[in-house]
C-alpha cells in the first residue's frame, strides 16, 4: 500500500461488481501486474466471505409472527381509512391552514349569521321590482296552463272587466285616435290620472312618491294581484303611460253591461265614495301559489258576476280596505260596472249620510236647548214666566243695551220695582202650564216674524197678563224700538193694564201716597227715556215679595 | 405480484392493496431486522425486533405520502438507519449488560448457564471467527459500519448508500475502505492464531 496505484480508485468497485464489463476486464488485466491491488481485492474478498458465512439472524419465530400480524393489521386499517387526507389529517373534514379561518367557519354562529344573511338578501332581493321573483314568477305565470284562462292581452271579447288586462296589452300602442272616453268609463281615466300625477311629478323635477302598485290599478282595486298583473305584462311596458282602451271595444264592452251598472255620465264623479260597481275585490293570492293566473281571472270572472265560481282565489271585499285607500282622488264609475258584485261601497255611503244627518239633527236639538235655556234665565231674570217675544239678535242686544244702561238706570227693573206691577192680582195668574207653551211658541215662532212679539204681547193682553206684557214690551222697545205697531202696542197696555196696576197699587198701598207721586211712578212704566233717578235696588225686594204676597192673597 | 419490483408493489400499497405490503414485508423483514440487529448490536434482538415493527409501522403510516423518487430499498434503510440513531442516542447512558452480550470468549451469560453438551473444534473456530468479525464490525465507527452493513448487508450500492447518508459517492467509498481493512486486521489476527493451534 505504499505505492498508490492508478487503478485503486476502481478496487472496490471492483470488489462490488459496480464497474462495467470493459473497465471489470482491464482492471482484472491490471491484477495479473499489481501483486498489490491484488492481495487487497483478496483480503477484502476473504473478509466478505466470512460475513456472508455467518449465520443467518433471524427473529423468533413468535416474535416474527406477531410482528406481521401487527403490521398487517395496521396496513388493513390505513387502506381502509381512505383518502389520504383523512389517514394523514386526523380525520378533519377541511384542511385549513389558517386556524382563526377554520374557527370562523366550523363556528355555530357562522351558520346562524350565514342563515340570516341568506333572508335577508332574499328579503331585499324580492322586494326589488326587477328582481328576478317577479321575472320568475312572470314567467311561470306564463308558463302555467292557468294562465291561459285569461291570457293578458290576448284576452277574448268578453273580457272588459279587465281593464288593466286590455289596457296592458295595448299600453305599447299610442293612444289611439277617437278613443274617447266613454260616459262613466272611469278605467282609462283612473290610469290616465296615475300616470298624469307621476308624469306631472316627474316634469316638476319633484321626485315622485314611491307610486303605489295599486295606483296604476285603480280602476280594478285590485291590491294583492297589482303586482302580479304589472308582472304579467311585458316588462317593456311603461306602466305611468297613460293608457286607452280602444273605443270600440269600451262600446262593445258597454253593450254586454246592463243599464244599471252603467253610472251616470256625471253622477258620482264628485261623491268621495267610489263606484259600486267597481271591482270591489281583491286578490292577495299571489302567482304562483295556487294557480298563477287566477287573480286575472278573478278579477275577470268578478266583473261579470262570477266571482263566486273562481275556485282557488281569496277574494277581500273592499270596505276592508284601509283608509288611506280611500284618500286618493275619487275615481268616477267605471262602466265596465259589475251587475252581480256587491255594492260595498252602498252601505258605507249610507251610513256615513245617517251620521251626517244624525249629527245635524243633534246639533239642531243642541242649539234649540241653548235657546230654550237663555229664554227660560231672561224669562225667569224679568218675571214669573214672562215670554219673550225676540229674535236671538234682538234678545241679545236687548241684553247688551240693559247692560249698558245699568249704570243709568234698568228700566226693567224700575218697572219691576214699580209697586204697581208687582202687585198685579187683577190680572189672571197664569199658570205655568199655560204660560210655558207661549214663551215656546214665541220663542219659536218669533224669530222670523218680527210682527209676532206684537201679536203675543196683544194676546197676553187680552189674557189680563199686565206685567208680562209689559215687559215683553219694554224689551221690545229697548230692542227694536222702530218697531211697527209698537208704539200702538204701548198705548193698548197702558190703556188696559195702567189703571188696573194703579188701582192694585193703591188697594194695597198705604192711603197716605200721593197721588202725583203715583203718577210720577207711572211714568217709569211708559216708554218714555228714562228718568234721571232710579229708586235702589233694595226697594225692589220688599215690593216684590209684597207682591208674592198679593198673588198669595188672590 | 412477486415478481414486481418493490416500487410498483410500495405503490399498489399506497392505492389500498394490502397484499402488496404483504409481499414487500416478506421480502424485507429479515434483512431489516438483521441490519437493525446489527447495528444494535447483535445480541439486542429485543431491541431489533421493535425497532424492525416500528420501521414497517412508518412505512405504513407514509404509505399515502410515498413518492417513486429513489428505490424502496433506500428509503426503507433509511428508516431503519435513523431509528437505530435514535435508539444508539438513547442507549448512551445505559450502561447495564445484556444476557444475550456475549463476553471475551464468545459466551453469552444464557450459553453459559445452559450446557448445550458438544463442543466440536471446527464448531469451535468457526463461532471463534464469527464472534472475532462480530466484534470487529462493533468495533467499526458508526459512519463505516452503516456504510459496510448497507453494503454488505442490504446489498445497496454506493450511489443508494450515499442517498441514504447523505453523503458523496466518493465518502460511502472511504468509509467502506476504512471499514473493509479493519475487519481485515481482525480476521488476519484470528486466522493467525488459528494456524498457531495445533
Amino acid at each position: 500500500m505504499t505505492q498508490q496505484c492508478k487503478y485503486d480508485e476502481q478496487l472496490l468497485d471492483y470488489v462490488y461488481g459496480e464497474l462495467s464489463e470493459t473497465e471489470a476486464r482491464r482492471f482484472a488485466e491490471h491484477l495479473h501486474g499489481c501483486g498489490a491491488c491484488a492481495a487487497q481485492v483478496a483480503s477484502f474478498g476473504r473478509v466478505r466471505q466470512e460475513f456472508k458465512n455467518r449465520p443467518p439472524v433471524e427473529p423468533a419465530g413468535e416474535s416474527l409472527q406477531r410482528m406481521t400480524a401487527l403490521l398487517m393489521q395496521a396496513a388493513t386499517e390505513s387502506a381502509a381509512a381512505g383518502s389520504p387526507a383523512a389517514t394523514g389529517g386526523g380525520g378533519k373534514i377541511l384542511q385549513l391552514r389558517s386556524r382563526g379561518l377554520r374557527r370562523l367557519l366550523l363556528h355555530p354562529a357562522g351558520g346562524v349569521m350565514a342563515v340570516a344573511a341568506a333572508a335577508l338578501f332574499w328579503v331585499v332581493f324580492r322586494a326589488q321590482p326587477g328582481s328576478q321573483s317577479d321575472t320568475f314568477s312572470q314567467t311561470s305565470f306564463q308558463a302555467l296552463p292557468g294562465a291561459v284562462s285569461a291570457p293578458v292581452g290576448a284576452a277574448p271579447a268578453p273580457e272588459p272587466a279587465v281593464p288593466t288586462a286590455t289596457a296592458t296589452a295595448e299600453k305599447n300602442a299610442p293612444l289611439a285616435e277617437g278613443t274617447t272616453a266613454m260616459p262613466g268609463d272611469e278605467s282609462p281615466k283612473l290610469e290616465q290620472s296615475a300616470g298624469d300625477r307621476l308624469l306631472a311629478a316627474s316634469k316638476d323635477g319633484a321626485r315622485p312618491t314611491k307610486p303605489d302598485p295599486a295606483d296604476d290599478f285603480d280602476g280594478l282595486r285590485a291590491r294583492g294581484p297589482a303586482k302580479e298583473l304589472a308582472t304579467a305584462a311585458p316588462r317593456s311596458i311603461d306602466d305611468n303611460k297613460p293608457q286607452a282602451v280602444p273605443q270600440d271595444k269600451r262600446r262593445e264592452l258597454a253593450q254586454l253591461l246592463p243599464p244599471a251598472a252603467k253610472p251616470s255620465p256625471g253622477g258620482a264623479a264628485g261623491s268621495t265614495a267610489p263606484a259600486p260597481s267597481k271591482p270591489a275585490y281583491r286578490a292577495d293570492e299571489p302567482l304562483g301559489t295556487k294557480s298563477a293566473g287566477a287573480p286575472v281571472v278573478a278579477l275577470a270572472d268578478q266583473a261579470y258576476g262570477k266571482a263566486k265560481k273562481t275556485a282557488g282565489v281569496e277574494l277581500e271585499p273592499a270596505a276592508e280596505r284601509p283608509a288611506e285607500h280611500w284618500a286618493q282622488p275619487p275615481p268616477p264609475p267605471p262602466a265596465q260596472a259589475a251587475p252581480a258584485s256587491p255594492p260595498a261601497r252602498e252601505p258605507a255611503r249610507d251610513e256615513e249620510e245617517s251620521v251626517r244627518a244624525g249629527i245635524a239633527r243633534t246639533q239642531e236639538q243642541r242649539q234649540q236647548k241653548v235657546v230654550e235655556a237663555l229664554a227660560n234665565q231672561e224669562l225667569g231674570s224679568l218675571g214669573a214666566g214672562a215670554p219673550v217675544a225676540q229674535s236671538n239678535e234682538g234678545r241679545y242686544a236687548a241684553r247688551s243695551s240693559t247692560s249698558s244702561t245699568t249704570g243709568k238706570g234698568d228700566s226693567s227693573a224700575n218697572n219691576l220695582a214699580h209697586p204697581g206691577a208687582a202687585s198685579e192680582p187683577a190680572a189672571p195668574t197664569p199658570t205655568p202650564a199655560a204660560s210655558a207653551p207661549a214663551v215656546n211658541t214665541l220663542t219659536r215662532g218669533g224669530r222670523d216674524d218680527s210682527a209676532s212679539p206684537l201679536t203675543a204681547v196683544r194676546e197676553q193682553l187680552r189674557r189680563g197678563q199686565c206685567a208680562e206684557a209689559g215687559a215683553a214690551l219694554t224689551k221690545l222697545e229697548q230692542s227694536s224700538p222702530t218697531l211697527p205697531g209698537l208704539t200702538d202696542t204701548r198705548a193698548e197696555w197702558q190703556s188696559t193694564c195702567a189703571a188696573q196696576l194703579f188701582e192694585r197699587r193703591l188697594a194695597n198701598e198705604a192711603p197716605e201716597a200721593a197721588a202725583p207721586a203715583r203718577a210720577s211712578k207711572l211714568k217709569y212704566a211708559s216708554p218714555a227715556p228714562a228718568p234721571q233717578k232710579s229708586p235702589p235696588r233694595k226697594a225692589a225686594k220688599p215690593e216684590r215679595s209684597n207682591a208674592k204676597a198679593a198673588d198669595a192673597l188672590h | 405480484m412477486r415478481e414486481e419490483t418493490n416500487e410498483t408493489l410500495m405503490m399498489r400499497f399506497r392505492d389500498g392493496d394490502v397484499r402488496a405490503f404483504e409481499f414487500l414485508l416478506s421480502r424485507h423483514q429479515k434483512p431489516i431486522y438483521e441490519f437493525i440487529l446489527r447495528s444494535v448490536g447483535p445480541y439486542n434482538t429485543a431491541l431489533a425486533e421493535d425497532l424492525a415493527q416500528e420501521t414497517f409501522l412508518r412505512v405504513v403510516k407514509q404509505a399515502k405520502t410515498y413518492e417513486q423518487r429513489a428505490k424502496f430499498t433506500t428509503w426503507l434503510y433509511t428508516l431503519a438507519r435513523n431509528l437505530c440513531i435514535d435508539n444508539s442516542r438513547r442507549m448512551v447512558h445505559r450502561k447495564a449488560r445484556s444476557l444475550d452480550q456475549p463476553d471475551e470468549e464468545g459466551q453469552t451469560l444464557l450459553d453459559r448457564t445452559a450446557d448445550k453438551g458438544q463442543a466440536v473444534d471446527q464448531k469451535v473456530i468457526g463461532q471463534q471467527l464469527q464472534t472475532r468479525l462480530q466484534q470487529a464490525i462493533d468495533a467499526l465507527p458508526d459512519d463505516q459500519r452503516e456504510v459496510f452493513l448497507m453494503r454488505e448487508q442490504a446489498d445497496l450500492s454506493f450511489k443508494e448508500i450515499a442517498e441514504v447518508v447523505g453523503i458523496s459517492e466518493n465518502t460511502v467509498k472511504s468509509r467502506m475502505r476504512y471499514a473493509l481493512e479493519k475487519l481485515r486486521a481482525h480476521l488476519e489476527e484470528y486466522q493467525d492464531m488459528a494456524r498457531a493451534l495445533p
